[in-house]
């Protein structure tokens, strides 16, 4: 062994020792923190594994990042159905940023909901993105935005005329950045709707995140520490996905997707994936949610504001639930608000809603009455399609 | 005795030294004319057919009005006038003659600039006077620019070059440029940065300001290569004069700057954070005070690639007397034995050398021929200008780069301090870690080994016509 490689064993070695108590005290704070619908959770998650894993897969791979909805998984079926090729008769494309903690399969059993509240929803095609896996994304909120709009360039390059951009948490202030973005350099046509983004920084973070949120720097030394020991790597699988199972319980719980269809989709990302980038990532975005600054939160919403103020060719659902646990609505309300009206937007460009008896995991509860949000979403989808799109600057520059 | 040398570059000074002269011929003008006509026809001279003997006599006494001077050039030959003296009144009287044809345009153009006039104007007629009178002067830079507010913010991209053309950009192209250009930088940097575990704090801490600095040379190599951007962004008010200010798009410019300018923060943020809140729990730079005191040393730090675009780009050309002014005390104690880093070097001679060299290649350019082309004018300077940046770049590497993490780190402690945000024991720990330690002097000559980001070129030079 070379002496630099043998330095680097001893390093990572010695944190990974020092990380250790770090390690046990937070694996201890997860358990003594579990309730019963954490436990309720983490079981029907265990138990959904050791099933056999259904064959077709509802999302198909577009790009890297990328993944495109089966339209006969919007239309109720569980594997290709002939009706499916009838009803595409859009153009349109619906994309679904996710939120902290989620999977690409995360938003599927919501949205098979909105399409069947509203069977017009099944036209467009719904597109998922995935969170950057990168470590660079998680170095701050600017950082995790550059990274999600180069996933997103692939789709966009090909989408340019108009798009619906629907986004859960922080994929909801992801959705009102990116919305604002397109319809002011581009005039693009751009329907959004944005729910339960965190406006202002609770004043106690929730205590998920906090622990989730606190694995990182073990995390971070445990992979060097599995590369340098291979011999280590089926154990440190299975520990990392023995995590990644109890911090997706956690937040199957919080966000109420507690449903055997909901489980099964977890189950099946996790049967999909390697569980020790999965793990990383989980903790990686856990830690910047903990980190994210309010500072940031008010430059993300003045920016946004900023930009619907004079773009026309935006229209913006903003909504939360009334039982979210993870946010404190009325402070982002109340900061949304101010920011409507410092920047001057119009009434008719922008919504804000509160839904009744809904957690943070709006459109995510299979036992939510999905109406409203059917109704929400396909207005969005009614302004994106409802008209040439504006004058971009350079269309401009270009018929001058 | 002596005689007084003759001024040739004047219409005076023409007529009195030829008045001289043929006072000492001790003839008259008929017979002066008899000797032009006859060498003429013996084509003895190439000079074009002469004007009468009445027209030189009437010039000679200040009577007549030059339309075509080139008639009277076989009187100053018949005069004594030798190739370089006839060289010079030819120069003299095309000068005068062009200053004539050019006074009405030029008072058509400069009407509009006559406050009590123009501001007496209805608007439309305003708009026509200066759409006249700004053709005139091609400068961006003009207080009353040659481009309407709506061509300064969306372009001409019809112009020669198309829509490619980076000079037929407005300053939303620029800036949206500018922004993709910044954020491929930025994340090359933060790759980097992520790389590096957060236990290993020496490196991180150097990928941090070498981050700074290599941002910085970005931003001013883009500055460099598009000149108009600058030229742009720091344009004088506008009046108006010529079309309203497009709001949607003022507004785009305004929302595109602010996230251009968060970019152009970020490794200051990251370098904030490692290396003066070293340790510190949370996220302290991004509280309201800290972010403060990070913008207004950022503006402070990122404002000094527009002194450098001031003092050393702008200030070299034109007369170039703002850089040599700048430069007084370097330039002089160069040779000295000095107990600083170099402070002079061939770049800065060489900067100052071929300016000069420039504006005497035009200036014989002109005296050789006064109608010579303004194309061929720019031409030389145009390729002055491609010279002068490779001296540019070594410039800033030397003056301003090498102190540049250096101040980042002074200046935001200072400022931390003052905000209340490091207290007096921290403040001078930061001190004497970052500027007298071994491992703070490191620190301040972090820098890339190899640049991290390409300039997307200017478009270039348009070819000129063949004289």
């Amino acid at each position: 062994m070379s002496f630099p490689g043998l330095r680097e064993w001893v390093l990572v070695g010695w944190r990974q020792t020092v990380l250790l108590p770090r390690m046990y005290l937070l694996i201890g704070w997860l358990f003594i923190r579990q309730r019963a619908p954490h436990r309720r959770a983490i079981a029907a998650l265990f138990k959904a594994l050791r099933a056999p894993a259904a064959s077709a897969s509802p999302l198909r791979a577009l790009e890297p990042g990328l993944y495109e909805v089966e339209p006969w998984f919007l239309l109720g079926h569980d594997a290709p159905h002939s009706e499916a090729n009838e009803t595409r008769s859009d153009t349109l494309t619906v994309v679904h940023l996710l939120g902290t903690g989620e999977n690409i399969y995360s938003p599927l059993v919501g949205l098979r909901q909105l399409c069947r509240a509203d069977e017009r929803l099944c036209a467009p095609r719904h597109v998922i993105v995935d969170t950057p896996h990168d470590a660079a994304g998680y170095l701050g909120p600017q950082e995790f935005a550059t990274r999600l709009r180069r996933v997103l360039a692939p789709l966009l390059a090909r989408e340019s005329e108009r798009l619906v951009i629907v986004g859960l948490s922080r994929g909801a202030m992801a959705s009102l950045d990116l919305g604002a973005e397109l319809a002011s350099t581009q005039g693009m046509r751009v329907g959004v709707l944005a729910m339960a983004p965190p406006m202002t920084r609770p004043k106690r973070p929730p205590h998920s995140v906090l622990n989730i949120g606190g694995f990182e720097p073990i995390m971070e030394n445990f992979m060097p520490y599995l590369a340098l020991n291979p011999w280590l790597l089926p154990m440190g699988r299975w520990i990392t996905r023995d995590l990644y199972v109890r911090f997706s319980g956690f937040i199957l719980a919080e966000l109420r997707m507690v449903s055997d269809a909901s489980v099964a989709m977890f189950a099946r990302y996790i049967q999909a994936i390697d569980p020790t980038l999965a793990c990383l990532r989980s903790v990686r975005e856990f830690a910047l949610l903990g980190r994210v600054s309010d500072a940031e939160l008010r430059h993300a919403v003045s920016m946004a504001m900023q930009r619907f103020s004079f773009s026309d060719s935006a229209h913006v659902t903003v909504c939360w639930g009334d039982q979210d646990a993870w946010l404190e609505i009325g402070p982002c309300r109340e900061r949304l608000e101010s920011m409507i009206a410092r920047h001057a937007v119009p009434s008719e460009r922008i919504e804000v809603h509160t839904l009744k008896g809904v957690s943070h995991g709006v459109s995510r509860e299979p036992a939510q009455d999905y109406t409203q949000l059917a109704a929400w979403l396909y207005r969005a989808c009614e302004h994106a399609r409802g008209g040439p799109r504006a004058r971009s600057y350079s269309s401009k520059a270009e018929s001058a | 005795m002596a005689t007084a040398p003759e001024d040739l570059t004047t219409l005076d000074g023409i007529r009195e030294a030829f008045l001289a002269r043929f006072q000492a011929a001790g003839i008259g003008y008929h017979t002066l004319g008899e000797q032009v006509l006859r060498k003429y026809f013996s084509a003895e001279s190439q000079h074009a057919r002469p004007a009468s003997a009445m027209t030189f006599r009437n010039f000679l006494q200040e009577r007549t009005t030059l339309r075509d001077p080139t008639g009277l050039l076989l009187y100053f030959e018949a005069l004594g006038a030798n190739d370089d003296e006839l060289r010079r009144i030819r120069g003299t009287l095309q000068q005068d003659i062009d200053r004539k044809l050019a006074t009405p345009a030029q008072d058509v153009s400069l009407r509009a600039f006559r406050d009590t006039e123009l501001e007496d104007m209805p608007y439309s007629r305003a708009l026509a006077e200066c759409e006249a009178a700004t053709r005139f002067e091609q400068s961006v830079a003009a207080p009353i620019a040659s481009l309407s507010p709506t061509q300064y913010l969306i372009g001409t991209p019809n112009g020669p070059g198309g829509p490619d053309d980076s000079r037929n950009w407005g300053l939303l192209q620029h800036v949206q440029s500018l922004l993709e250009y910044l954020e491929s930088v930025e994340l090359k940097l933060q790759d980097d940065f992520a790389a590096v575990s957060a236990g290993d704090g020496k490196k991180r801490k150097w990928l941090a300001a070498a981050g700074v600095r290599e941002m910085a040379l970005a931003y001013v190599s883009y500055l460099l290569e598009h000149p108009e951007l600058a030229e742009q962004l720091l344009s004088y008010r506008r009046y108006l004069l010529q079309g309203p200010m497009p709001d949607r798009e003022r507004r785009l410019a305004l929302a595109m700057m602010q996230r251009m300018v968060r970019c152009l923060y970020h490794p200051y943020e990251r370098f904030a954070q490692v290396i003066v809140f070293e340790g510190a729990k949370g996220e302290p730079h991004r509280t309201p005070d800290a972010e403060i005191a990070i913008e207004v040393v950022g503006n402070r730090l990122f404002g000094v690639g527009l002194t450098f675009l001031i003092t050393t780009v702008l200030g070299s050309s034109g007369t170039g007397a703002f850089f040599v002014a700048s430069q007084l005390a370097r330039r002089e104690f160069s040779g000295e034995p000095l107990l600083g880093p170099p402070v002079w070097s061939e770049s800065h001679e060489a900067l100052i050398r071929t300016h000069d060299a420039a504006l005497a290649q035009v200036n014989a350019m002109v005296e050789a021929n006064a109608r010579v082309r303004y194309g061929d004018i720019k031409a030389v300077f145009e390729r002055q200008d491609a010279l002068a940046k490779q001296h540019h770049y070594a410039i800033f590497e030397q003056d301003f780069a090498a102190t540049l993490v250096r101040d980042a780190g002074t200046w935001l402690a200072t400022e931390l301090h003052h905000r209340g945000l490091l207290s007096d024991s921290a403040l001078a720990k930061f001190f004497k870690d970052f500027l007298i330690s071994a491992e703070g002097k490191r620190l301040q000559q972090a820098k890339y080994a190899q640049r991290q980001f390409e300039v997307r070129q200017r478009a270039p030079l348009r070819p000129t016509r063949a004289v």
